[in-house]
């Protein structure tokens, strides 16, 4: 049958007393439904399909059978009945006034849309009486008897032609009215939303485009890239970042669509004619329960063959991060590298090492702006407050045309908007951070959100502090007797307003600032000579102060020009600034009575702005196609600095350039959605270059089955900002951001080669995906020609290389149950080559040739448990081969090294167990509206290597290793009004 | 559960072929560390040492550090260094006095390589000057909990300037001259008689009265460097994760062969 609620689920034919007739059962709806009923269908010619012969629905009476109605039914005496198709609807449960308001629903089925003359319907409950049959039953049938009324309301006498529907009169004088006569009903259980109208007519329009919106329950929000699919067909889409989805082709307006959010429970919207096509809002309500939806899906989702045809994309939900252990924080990056293809091992870096490449190759998106720093605390937190996020995906690669401006990965973050219903308060508080955020409507388009998070010196903090110190302490020869407090911390604010002015337009304003602070500096004063004066003659600071952070603003407008359009147009403005200053500065009274201020030592400084403006268009073609247009322009303006005391500039680099350019992709879908085909290409003009840059993409999905797909993609990415690792382990790395200029920092490229299967088992997902990744145009900083480690010509210290990284990932994730979790591997090489380091490929410093991750996440009652493990094979790393030693000019001496080929060993294998248990605190109604947690990191206490240090004593080198955390206890109290 | 099971194998298949053990053992190569600034109107001179291995089973060259055969040509020939024991080596030739403007080649033959290296005596500084010659710092008593400053007064830093139309590298050393000078804070135990400052490409540098540890006659010499010199300044990484081979000119050996030169201004340190 073509109707889609329509299950078979029994057939067995077989010969009743009833010469020749034939009888077949149907189910009606799934059970989930509240409208799930089996019924019976008796036929003389065993056509079961046909709407042109006389149809009569029986309602049975619960005392009845099936067998027992159609043997009575006299109907089948009468010529124009004699091949007419009997439908016996029993009467045996529940409520049968709710069972028979799914009649006409069925009704439906035989009509084709429009009244059906040869359509009858019998009631022989004779508890149903003529006030339980609206107008609106009556509109769908050509007659309607009831068992409670001695009148027989059958007749026959129009029923002309028993082959022909068309020839038989319409005796209905009016047309019906859905919206009056099937009133609107709240069908509590089953998968229908609460709110919901249900409605159990025929369909009124067929081959329709529909468009929405998918938001939050409670807040209303938009929900970014939420799949849309229509119950048992391959059709589906996504929403954008908005939450807004367009829908082409959908069969009727009684189609089933099923909603999938991660983080939300999977909702089931029943479509009905008094819905709006153009503007249906669907609300989807958060899972309390967060073990049902889990908290990743990768790039299979049952049923969803539009999440399906993205490669190399995983989603994380960041309000349950708090579910996942943690060291302090709860942290979406963190939680990314948990996942095949994205290196865990490394501690001291937020930023994501993605099938080999390093984090300046992994662009990060928030709200549209691009974020040049991910660190906080020396790398051991992202910068991102995930109270403030709504939205996260990560591209592993192979992205789309729409992405750019970098050689391997995008994050893409999404910020909430707001609470549109309620104002909203809440925060967590952990042994590291402070974090609040609040909510406010402000009218009923206006929301606005606010969240601020600082770290305090805590256990955690002054734990890290320390172990990232601790070398430098021992370096140290300064400080005498000086005191030495250290004043440091790091924030981050986000703060968005929403204005909606219409129902198609809505404009956002967005604002990110993260700064880290890291204050060892000290202080010092004394009074003249004499002792008797309190005015100090000579003071001075110590000043060892490193600042970096980032802030961020963007305007987006978006609007849905109809149903088929939707554009959004972006301005923004991304800075990252880093100022390091290492120095002492000195207040005196000169020879003269004057106060003087001397400062000597380095000072550091960088700043990059970006200000940006891109639009992006999509077209919903038609059902196969669609188009997707943008155009993009970015202004950068990079300056770094560089001076000793305050008086000589030794480098003061200011570097700018343009990137506009355009891009232009096309979703072509063929053989009902099971091939998919996205061909894009992305053109670019750099201004540094004068250069035009073409980035041709392509993507291909071949939906083998409902559940396994086959995924492929390859293009060209180019890399015009680069960041260099200036290497200070003493003093924290600092990274500075560098524009190419196509001689000594050339524009990086990359092709992608990625091909992928997964099978989606409905509890389990397995997915496995290979790639191939070439690179050039690579470019590093050494400082192995520098001129001094005060003092560098960092023009004069770049080198270019090529590489590649290959590998495999395998992904099985358990996705339902009390027992929810995943197994990750990856296998990889990633290779560099660079000439000043070796003629030959060497093992990149982020190569990992092996990395399994474990996660497992146990839920009873209100109780999370979950557990990660990680081994990693170990990094590589350049040991000294040997050492020798100089006298200098002053007669001081100084170490230096030989070193083994570059890369040549490794360090031991990572390893860590980290567990957490969380209690959810649950209001009556059953939202949460907080949790409590303990999470131990590094639980046996692994003493996994961070890299090693060389000595010389007694004309040996001696080799320490530098380790990384152990054993790290945590506790977090997260609360919300709602 | 079937499908699971024949996962699970093929994954752990492939993580015992793909767990292949690298060799952890570093190489190590002998080569000769040479140690030789070329200063104007001095003889040459070389030390030659060997390397510090860090593998204890490392393999060394059997030539002997005090029987190479070292020489060093210039413009008008090549000369042979005199062994002086411990790998010192000296040129004893006369025509080996040390120019400005010439450039030094050396070569020896060492664990079966020809290790060279090649240098220029870079110019004497000019228009080097300072602000002023002689400076009184009053007493320091840091030890007995002063901290640091003198008294109510203190005197103006010595600014030294110099010509450096080339962006040259330059390096200021100061160094006490008397021996038997007398320490400022007289409460602190020894000091360094020299201090410097790190090799820059400026034209002036600024010296704090503080930095002064001793009373008396003070060299302040201002040295005009090559880059290879100002390259050892930035080779101090002793840690993995950045650990390259440091900076050298020396080929088929470690360690520094370069021409200097330097002018020199005096400053009195008196007592306030």
């Amino acid at each position: 049958m073509r109707f889609i609620t329509i299950l078979i689920i029994f057939c067995d034919l077989f010969f009743s007393s009833i010469d020749l007739f034939a009888q077949k059962q149907y189910a009606f709806n799934n059970p989930s439904s509240v409208c799930y009923f089996r019924y019976v269908c008796y036929t003389l010619d065993g056509n079961y399909n046909s709407t042109s012969k006389p149809i009569v629905i029986v309602f049975g009476k619960p005392t009845e059978s099936a067998v027992q109605s159609f043997e009575s039914d006299t109907l089948k005496n009468i010529p124009q009945f004699a091949n007419y198709l009997f439908i016996y609807v029993p009467n045996d449960e529940g409520d049968a006034r709710r069972r028979l308001n799914c009649i006409p629903a069925l009704a439906g089925l035989f009509a084709s849309g429009k009244k059906n003359n040869n359509l009858f319907l019998f009631i022989k409950d004779e508890n149903i009486t003529p006030a339980d049959v609206s107008k609106e039953y009556r509109s769908n049938f050509k007659n309607i008897k009831l068992a409670s009324v001695n009148e027989a309301l059958l007749t026959v006498t129009n029923l002309v032609n028993t082959n022909s529907i068309t020839a038989v009169k319409d005796t209905v004088k009016e047309k019906p009215d859905l919206v009056s006569d099937f009133a609107a009903e709240t069908v509590v259980p089953g998968t229908f939303k609460p709110n919901s109208v249900v409605y159990y007519g025929p369909p009124k329009k067929i081959n329709y485009t529909l468009s929405g919106k998918i938001v939050d329950l409670n807040s209303t929000e938009g929900l970014p890239f939420a799949t849309i699919t229509l119950k048992g067909k391959p059709i589906g889409t996504t929403t954008n970042a908005d939450g807004i989805f367009t829908l082409v082709k959908v069969p009727t307006d009684t189609s089933t669509l099923v909603i999938n959010y991660l983080g939300y429970k999977k909702t089931e919207f029943k479509l009905s004619p008094m819905n709006s096509r153009a503007n249906l809002i669907i609300e989807v309500e958060p899972s309390s329960n967060v073990l049902e939806e889990v908290t990743i899906t990768a790039e299979q989702e049952e049923l969803m063959s539009a999440v399906s045809e993205n490669l190399s994309v995983i989603k994380m939900s960041p309000a349950k991060l708090a579910q996942l252990p943690n060291i302090g924080e709860k942290d979406i990056m963190r939680s990314f590298q948990l996942m095949p293809g994205v290196s865990a091992s490394n501690e001291s870096s937020s930023g994501l090492y993605v099938r080999g490449g390093t984090p300046d190759q992994n662009l990060v998106l928030y709200d549209g702006f691009t974020v040049y720093q991910v660190d906080h605390l020396y790398g051991f937190y992202s910068a991102f407050n995930s109270n403030a996020i709504k939205d996260v995906q990560l591209y592993k690669g192979g992205f789309e045309s729409k992405f750019g401006g970098r050689l391997s990965s995008v994050v893409e973050i999404t910020g909430k908007d707001g609470n549109q219903k309620n104002i909203n308060v809440g925060g967590d508080i952990s042994l590291l951070s402070a974090n609040a955020f609040v909510e406010v409507p402000i009218g009923k388009k206006i929301t606005f959100l606010a969240a601020a998070r600082r770290s305090y010196q805590g256990p955690i903090y002054n734990l890290i502090f320390t172990q990232f110190n601790a070398q430098k302490s021992q370096q140290s020869s300064r400080g005498g007797n000086l005191s030495n407090t250290v004043k440091s911390f790091f924030y981050d604010l986000n703060s968005k307003i929403t204005f909606r002015p219409t129902d198609k337009d809505i404009i956002s304003l967005s604002i990110y600032n993260g700064t880290d602070k890291l204050d060892n500096g000290r202080s010092f004063s004394r009074p003249g000579a004499t002792g008797t004066s309190t005015t100090p003659s000579f003071s001075g600071q110590v000043i060892d102060l490193t600042k970096y952070g980032n802030v961020g603003a963007s305007v987006k407008w978006s609007r849905k020009w109809n149903d088929k359009i939707y554009g959004n147009t972006l301005v923004s403005f991304s800075n990252f600034y880093s100022n390091r200053d290492l120095s002492n500065q000195i207040t005196r009274v000169n020879s003269a009575g004057v106060d003087q201020t001397f400062k000597f030592g380095t000072i550091e400084n960088n700043d990059l702005k970006d200000y940006s403006i891109k639009s992006d268009y999509t077209f919903d073609v038609n059902k196969n196609n669609q188009l997707g247009v943008g155009v993009y322009g970015t202004y950068f303006d990079i300056l770094y600095n560089y001076s000793q005391n305050d008086t000589s500039t030794i480098l003061d680099r200011h570097n700018y350039g343009t990137l506009t350019g355009a891009y232009l992709q096309n979703k072509f879908k063929f053989a009902d959605g099971k091939l998919i085909f996205v061909p894009g290409v992305r053109a670019s003009y750099y201004s540094v270059t004068a250069q035009n840059y073409y980035e041709p993409r392509f993507a291909a999905t071949y939906n083998v089955t409902r559940r396994m797909s086959l995924k492929a993609s390859t293009g060209r990415y180019y890399q015009f900002a680069n960041q260099v690792t200036r290497e200070d382990i003493l003093n924290g790395n600092k990274t500075f951001w560098v524009l190419s200029d196509g001689k000594n920092v050339p524009v990086g490229q990359a092709i992608h080669y990625i091909a992928g299967f997964s099978y989606d088992m409905h509890d389990y997902l397995f997915s496995v995906e290979g790639w191939y990744k070439d690179l050039s145009g690579l470019t590093q900083h050494s400082l192995r020609f520098n001129t001094s480690s005060r003092q560098a010509n960092y023009s004069e210290n770049f080198y270019k290389g090529v590489g590649y990284s290959q590998g495999l990932e395998f992904l099985i994730q358990k996705k339902h149950g009390k027992f929810t979790g995943w197994i990750s591997y990856t296998m990889s090489k990633t290779r560099s080559k660079f000439d000043i380091y070796s003629q030959n490929y060497y093992a990149a410093d982020q190569d990992v040739p092996n990395e399994a991750k474990v996660v497992g996440i146990y839920k009873y009652k209100r109780f999370v448990f979950s557990a990660t493990v990680i081994y990693a094979a170990g990094r590589p790393y350049t040991a000294p081969s040997g050492a020798y030693n100089l006298t200098l000019l002053d007669g001081s001496s100084q170490n230096y090294y030989t070193v083994t080929t570059k890369n040549s060993l490794r360090l031991p294998d990572y390893n860590r167990m980290d567990i957490a248990a969380t209690y959810l605190f649950r209001t009556e109604a059953g939202a949460d509206i907080g949790s409590i947690g303990i999470s131990v990191f590094n639980v046996y206490n692994r003493k996994n290597v961070w890299y090693n240090q060389y000595q010389i004593i007694d004309q040996q080198i001696v080799e320490t290793n530098i380790r990384y955390l152990g054993f790290t206890p945590n506790i977090t109290l997260s609360l919300k009004l709602r | 559960m079937k499908h699971t099971k024949i996962i699970a194998a093929i994954i752990i298949f492939i993580i015992w072929v793909s767990c292949k053990k690298e060799s952890q053992k570093p190489e190590f190569e002998d080569k000769p560390v040479i140690e030789s600034y070329l200063l104007v109107g001095s003889n040459a001179k070389v030390n030659v040492k060997h390397l510090i291995a860090f593998a204890s089973d490392a393999q060394f060259s059997s030539d002997d550090i005090d029987n190479l055969s070292v020489t060093i040509s210039n413009e008008s020939g090549t000369y042979s260094l005199q062994s002086m024991g411990s790998g010192s080596y000296a040129a004893t030739s006369p025509s080996l006095i040390l120019k400005e403007g010439i450039t030094y080649s050396l070569s020896l033959f060492y664990n079966s390589k020809n290790v060279s290296a090649v240098t220029v005596i870079p110019s004497k500084p000019t228009g080097f000057g300072e602000s002023v010659s002689t400076m009184s710092i009053a007493p320091r008593h840091s030890g007995k909990g002063g901290g640091f400053g003198g008294g109510s007064t203190n005197p103006d830093p010595v600014r030294l300037t110099w010509n450096n139309s080339d962006n040259s590298y330059y390096l200021v050393l100061a160094e006490v001259i008397d021996p038997n000078s007398k320490l400022i804070d007289t409460t602190a135990g020894a000091q360094p008689r020299a201090f410097k400052s790190s090799p820059n490409q400026s034209n002036t540098s600024m010296i704090q009265a503080r930095q002064f540890q001793y009373y008396g006659m003070h060299r302040l010499i201002l040295y005009h460097l090559n880059p290879d010199y100002a390259n050892l300044y930035g080779n101090t990484s002793t840690n993995s994760t950045n650990l390259t081979n440091s900076s050298t000119s020396v080929v088929n050996g470690a360690g520094i062969f370069t021409g200097i030169n330097s002018d020199t201004v005096l400053i009195n340190i008196q007592r306030l």
